[in-house]
């Protein structure tokens, strides 16, 4: 059952030079209880994409869509008002850096409180209780205490772990995690990520994961969305990707995981840097960068191709022409073992 | 939280003996006979000259003068006024509360209507509203309030009439003890009818005047303090919420510009002082400032001396009072040690 | 010793002139500028040549209006235009002498206080906490009161009241500069303090000090109006817009002319250099800057 489909959005942001297109025709499906990441460098789009989705950004960026709904409700026919409950309520969002998107001012049990209030209502006693439920529910010890804390008082994973009560106020169907752990130690992140899992599994949510990380992606995604310069370039169910990536860039991505890398050498990485505004090139946005280009990529912008739920941008399909960049082994990595 | 409060207080200290010391040097300064300069006699035979040098303390060494001088400000000797006779405390404090009233109905008005105006501007940003506002404020604090009042005179006490001229209160049929001395309330307390009006009607004008380049200022501060934090992520997480624009703009941004705003409130009152000299010269407002502007002009040095003195001083302890405000309203200031 | 240094001129210059404000407030400064170099030749009369057959005119496009008094005529026949282009000099020579002042003591006295630091350091902000904590205007007031009222002794109150600003300004950024790396690089080559602090130091401070400078310029010429209005500055019959303010004041009713051109005409100078200072700022900020 489609909890949300999204069909051809792209977002431009008017500039000093001209109007830059962040995100380009992005397409995506996303099925009840199912967890997608949508993998890029920074400048893919990503975030962009799913801002644009929550309706979050600002006044000066233009979205162009063909159809965005959710659980079936058509987003783009709807009033502002009718929008904003459903932010909060039916589908929420957590960002990269918790501790400057908790308000300084106000408490957190304050903040998730105001949370619960505008979705659920209910006396302040009942309220009070459900953000100490949720509190526990996010493995803060100590809720009672915690919840007149002010967020300079907590540390990054503490903060993160408010973030994902307040984003679970009211149930979400749909949870949007940007970079949830990118800005946590090393230590923390792992915490974090297992908490967003087993959370998205006991109340078979919706999740929608965003970063750069593929070692997270192995670990937490079933389907994966590939993002370049604002482009969707491959789309593949998690195990395909890591044993048969489409797109040269998804391959470069792989190799460049230590984990793969041949003992003694050094590790790989790909050329070049991601377009920006003003050097765009004229036909496939990776050409420039890959390996595997010929005169025909620079030439054209290379079509969407699809096999059933698979699909990739290229010109060519997999093995044609047969010319592997690294050695590449041919078999993900599982969590925790490694060559 | 006390001893970030003493710390502050400490502080004070030396700038408060910096005043004291400027004040003391103020009447040594001026040219001619510091008897005279002090007492307002002149041609003096020798005698009395030195039994009066003797009372003055002139004739004692220079730091000894100071400390005498300071030992008598903290009993509250500000010495005496040479107009009337009395001393300086008790002229200083028999108009305080006029020029209190106009200011406080001024930072009232530069409040009200300066803080609306700066988050409209930011909210609006780039559009009509935003250079409206901008522009307004920015003719404000350019402009000359004594030329202002005379204008807004000209306009609506001698060509429209709706305003009275000059003064507290229209004293032909009105008369009542003062109490307060704040004129609204003692027009209240009198149960006169009409008397209420009257006096507002009095203090339109000069707090409007008065107003004009604090509401300029926190019109500008709230602005750019809202435009910085608007861009904040906690905003953005806000909107994620699902809370309504109204809120998150008054609720969630408001509270952390109005920090910095605050501060810039507290530093208008050095402003409201001296625009209420100019202001309180036009409307023929009795306050400290018209007092001082008098006491220049009469050479009545010793009340030019303590009245500085006094204003430096409540200067200071407003700007104490809002380091402190600071610091309870910004949770991360007041935890910190 | 390069303070200013060409390219970085034109690259300000080419930010200024996207501010319309700014470039409207250039303009109507231009105009007084030239007013106040060219006042002998473009002012219809002498400032102080009282027309005894012309008293209190109001400007020619009232009824009663006479040619040549464009804007009219004060209470002894004094041509009013002519007393305001004359009077443009007071203000502008106020600020600029006053500005001046402030800048070069202030700056000076910032440097040190910042280099040095330690005793000296304490002692200047100390004093520049005194004369923060009177009010501007009254602190003016009061040392024209030792002083004497007059257009000398006025501006050098004002100069004194201005001197913390650029004092502290100066001071933040020489602290702020003074541990970065190609100072102490030049320390360590055996840069004196002085050749340090000048040359390598305060041409890093330009950009807060031209902003606070032309601030400074707008609030001098209000200072000086006010006191001007008060008696304290320009005494009578010297054609100094405040002053002419004072003289005005008893002809609200009868004259609204001789109240409104010389206010009108302060606060459009005082504007102007506002929105200069604006754009500059504006054009200064590195934030603002588009790589």
């Amino acid at each position: 059952m489609s909890l949300l489909e999204v069909r051809q959005l792209s977002v431009s942001f008017r500039t000093q030079g001209g109007w830059f297109r962040a995100v380009e025709a992005v397409n995506l499906h996303l099925a009840r209880g199912e967890v997608l990441a949508i993998v890029g460098e920074s400048g893919s789009g990503k975030s962009v994409a799913m801002l644009a989705v929550m309706g979050l950004l600002p006044a000066t960026a233009r979205i162009e869509c063909e159809r965005l709904a959710l659980d079936g409700q058509d987003l783009l026919t709807l009033t502002p008002k009718a929008r904003r409950r459903l932010n909060g309520g039916t589908m929420a969002m957590i960002f990269q850096e918790p501790m400057s998107s908790l308000n300084p001012c106000f408490t957190i049990g304050y903040q998730i409180d105001e949370a619960v209030r505008t979705h659920l209502g209910g006396s302040r006693r009942e309220r009070r209780e459900r953000v100490l439920h949720l509190l526990e529910l996010v493995g803060i010890p100590d809720p009672p205490r915690r919840f007149a804390a002010y967020p300079h008082q907590m540390s990054g994973g503490m903060s993160q772990r408010a973030m994902i009560a307040m984003a679970l106020a009211a149930d979400p169907q749909l949870l949007i995690a940007d970079e949830p752990t990118t800005a946590l130690d090393v230590t923390v992140q792992a915490q974090i990520l297992e908490l967003l899992l087993r959370l998205q599994q006991e109340r078979d949510m919706g999740l929608i994961l965003i970063t750069h990380d593929m070692g997270v992606v192995a670990e937490t995604a079933q389907h994966v969305v590939v993002q370049y310069a604002g482009q969707q370039v491959e789309r593949q169910a998690v195990r395909g990707l890591f044993e048969t990536p489409l797109h040269p860039y998804t391959q470069a991505l792989l190799d460049a995981l230590p984990e793969r890398a041949p003992p003694g050498d050094f590790l790989p990485t790909i050329p070049g840097i991601v377009p920006g505004l003003h050097d765009r090139p004229q036909g496939c946005l990776f050409a420039p960068r890959c390996s595997r280009a010929e005169a025909l990529c620079q030439d054209r912008e290379p079509p969407w191709q699809s096999a059933g739920s698979v699909g990739w941008r290229c010109h060519f399909v997999q093995g044609d022409p047969p010319t592997p960049v690294f050695p590449s082994r041919a078999h993900p990595p599982q969590g925790g073992e490694h060559d | 939280m006390f001893r970030f409060i003493l710390h502050k207080m400490l502080l004070l200290i030396p700038t408060f003996i910096g005043i004291t010391l400027a004040a003391f040097m103020f009447v040594r300064l001026l040219p001619g006979d510091p008897v005279t300069i002090l007492t307002g006699e002149r041609g003096v035979d020798p005698e009395r000259r030195a039994a009066m040098m003797a009372q003055l303390g002139l004739d004692q060494p220079l730091p000894l003068q100071y400390l005498d001088y300071v030992g008598k400000l903290l009993q509250g000797d500000f010495g005496q006024s040479l107009a009337t006779h009395r001393p300086v405390t008790e002229e200083f404090f028999a108009r305080l509360p006029a020029t209190l009233e106009l200011a406080l109905f001024a930072m009232f008005i530069a409040i009200a209507l300066g803080v609306p105006a700066g988050i409209l501007a930011a909210v609006k940003r780039g559009r009509w509203p935003d250079h409206l506002v901008m522009g307004v404020a920015l003719t404000g604090y350019s402009m000359p309030i004594f030329w202002w009042g005379l204008l807004l005179i000209m306009l609506f006490s001698t060509g429209l009439g709706w305003t009275p001229v000059s003064g507290r209160l229209d004293i032909i049929n009105y008369y009542f003890e003062p109490v307060t001395g704040f004129m609204v309330i003692d027009a209240w307390l009198s149960g006169q009818q009409g008397a209420v009006t009257s006096a507002l009607r009095h203090l339109l004008l000069p707090s409007i005047v008065l107003s004009t380049i604090p509401m300029a200022v926190i019109a500008r501060q709230t602005r750019s303090a809202m435009l910085e934090v608007l861009g904040e992520d906690y905003v953005r997480t806000a909107h994620a919420k699902g809370l309504s624009t109204g809120r998150v703009i008054l609720v969630h941004a408001l509270r952390n510009a109005l920090i910095t705003v605050v501060t810039v409130i507290g530093l208008q009152i050095g402003v409201l002082m001296a625009g209420a000299v100019l202001t309180e010269t036009i409307f023929a407002w009795p306050g400290i400032g018209k007092w001082m502007i008098e006491a220049i002009a009469r050479r009545d040095y010793p009340a030019v001396q303590g009245g500085l003195l006094f204003i430096a001083v409540s200067v200071m302890l407003v700007n104490l009072i809002v380091d402190l405000l600071y610091g309870w309203i910004n949770p991360r200031v007041r935890d910190s040690r | 010793m390069k303070l200013f240094d060409s390219a970085a001129l034109a690259v300000t210059w080419g930010y200024f002139r996207e501010s319309r404000g700014g470039l409207v407030g250039l303009a109507f400064l231009g105009l007084v500028l030239f007013a106040v170099v060219f006042a002998d030749v473009i002012a219809p009369f002498d400032p102080a040549l009282q027309h005894r057959d012309a008293l209190l005119l109001p400007p020619i496009w009232n009824d009663d209006g006479r040619w040549p008094y464009f804007l009219g005529t004060d209470a002894v026949g004094r041509d009013l235009l002519s007393r305001l282009i004359f009077g443009a000099r007071y203000s502008i020579f106020i600020g600029m002498v006053v500005v001046s002042i402030a800048v070069v003591a202030g700056t000076i006295l910032g440097l040190l206080a910042g280099y040095f630091g330690g005793w000296f350091d304490t002692a200047i902000m100390r004093l520049m906490d005194v004369i923060l904590a009177f009010p501007s205007l009254l602190l003016a007031l009061g040392l024209v009161a030792v002083l004497g009222p007059g257009l000398l002794n006025a501006m050098y109150a004002i100069a004194l009241v201005m001197l913390p600003h650029f004092v502290r300004l100066t001071r933040a950024s020489v602290m702020g500069e003074k541990n970065r790396d190609y100072v102490v690089a030049s320390r360590v080559a055996g840069a004196g303090s002085a050749r340090l602090m000048f040359s390598a130091i305060l041409p890093n401070c330009m950009a807060p000090l031209i902003v606070q400078a032309t601030l400074s310029f707008s609030n001098a010429i209000l200072d000086a109006a006010a006191l001007g209005f008060l008696g304290m500055g320009a005494q009578p019959p010297l054609p100094e817009w405040g002053a002419m303010l004072a003289e005005a004041r008893e002809f609200i009713s009868r004259a609204w002319w001789v109240v409104t051109f010389p206010g009108l005409a302060i606060l459009l100078t005082v504007l102007s250099i506002n929105l200069v200072g604006d754009a500059l700022r504006d054009a200064l900020d590195p934030r603002m800057r588009r790589s």
